[in-house]
């Protein structure tokens, strides 16, 4: 699958609050479903997910049993301001991805710029593609 | 403080449920922080008497593809999310993350004073603070005897 659409005009996708469905909730405060990217290139399984508002110091990317959790807190900076106009609302992020590759769990980086998570899981060396050589006979 | 509205009818969904909750509304059920308007970047907007401050959450976006301009009753915040240079080579399994350009225009409700104009961006907020014009401002009178 290729990219899409290369210059538009950007059309807002509102917040999803993660409801019951998704599992219920085992901590308190709203938390959202972030957007994501998924892709992967011969060596690396790569996540990327936007979390405007999270702080890499409120951030917990967690795997287990093959299962990754990226959870991210935003603490409300609004003490003392009344709030005028709302369009978007304050809660942290939380999303859960099952890996079907092996990873080499060593090796997994993540980094947080901008609002945007970027998780890079690096396949183990038995699942990186090989050339086959094909022999005359 | 008026914001200017253009729908896109982008997610039929979407916008489904915008209109329920819209619905609920009327018959009292309040969730106000689903205001979201069709426009991108969604803003919140503040105010402390002094100042107003909008934010808006615009993730992963580079300071030179943005753009911000005031007067002293309007605020504009033009930019765009540029894709990622280097896809040769990907394969994607899901692509929910938009890029593209936008513009959009806030009516601030009271004058401000645009040389005072503060901005930051944050973990992918961007934070505007506006100071209020001067002669705006509430003033104590003193009554003499």
């Amino acid at each position: 699958m290729t990219r899409r659409k290369e210059k538009t005009e950007l059309a807002p996708k509102e917040k999803q609050p993660i409801s019951g469905h998704a599992g219920e909730p085992t901590r308190s405060g709203t938390y959202y479903s972030p957007a994501v990217d998924i892709f992967q290139t011969e060596e690396d399984l790569v996540i990327v997910a936007d979390m405007p508002g999270v702080a890499p110091e409120n951030l917990d990317v967690n795997l287990e049993d093959s299962v990754l959790t990226v959870t991210g807190t935003v603490v409300d900076p609004d003490s003392g301001w009344k709030l005028r106009y709302r369009e978007y609302g304050i809660g942290g992020y939380t999303r859960r991805f099952t890996l079907s590759d092996k990873i080499d769990q060593s090796g997994i980086e993540a980094k947080l710029v901008n609002g945007v998570l970027t998780v890079r899981l690096p396949k183990a060396d038995a699942l990186k593609p090989r050339k086959v050589v094909v022999k005359a006979a | 403080m008026t914001v200017l509205r253009t729908h896109h009818f982008n997610d039929i969904w979407q916008e489904m449920s915008r209109w329920q909750r819209h619905m609920g509304e009327l018959f009292g059920e309040r969730d106000y922080s689903k205001n979201a308007c069709g426009v991108f970047p969604p803003i919140n907007t503040y105010d402390n008497g002094e100042s107003y401050i909008v934010r808006a959450e615009i993730p992963g976006i580079s300071l030179d593809d943005l753009d911000i301009t005031a007067t002293a009753t309007q605020l504009t915040v033009k930019g765009e999310r540029s894709p990622d240079a280097d896809i040769a080579g990907r394969s994607y399994h899901r692509a929910e993350r938009d890029h593209g350009s936008f513009n959009r225009t806030i009516d601030l409700g009271q004058p401000i004073d645009p040389d005072k104009i503060d901005a930051r961006y944050e973990n992918g907020v961007l934070e505007i603070v506006l100071p209020r014009a001067a002669h705006t401002l509430p003033r104590q009178i003193t009554v003499k005897n």
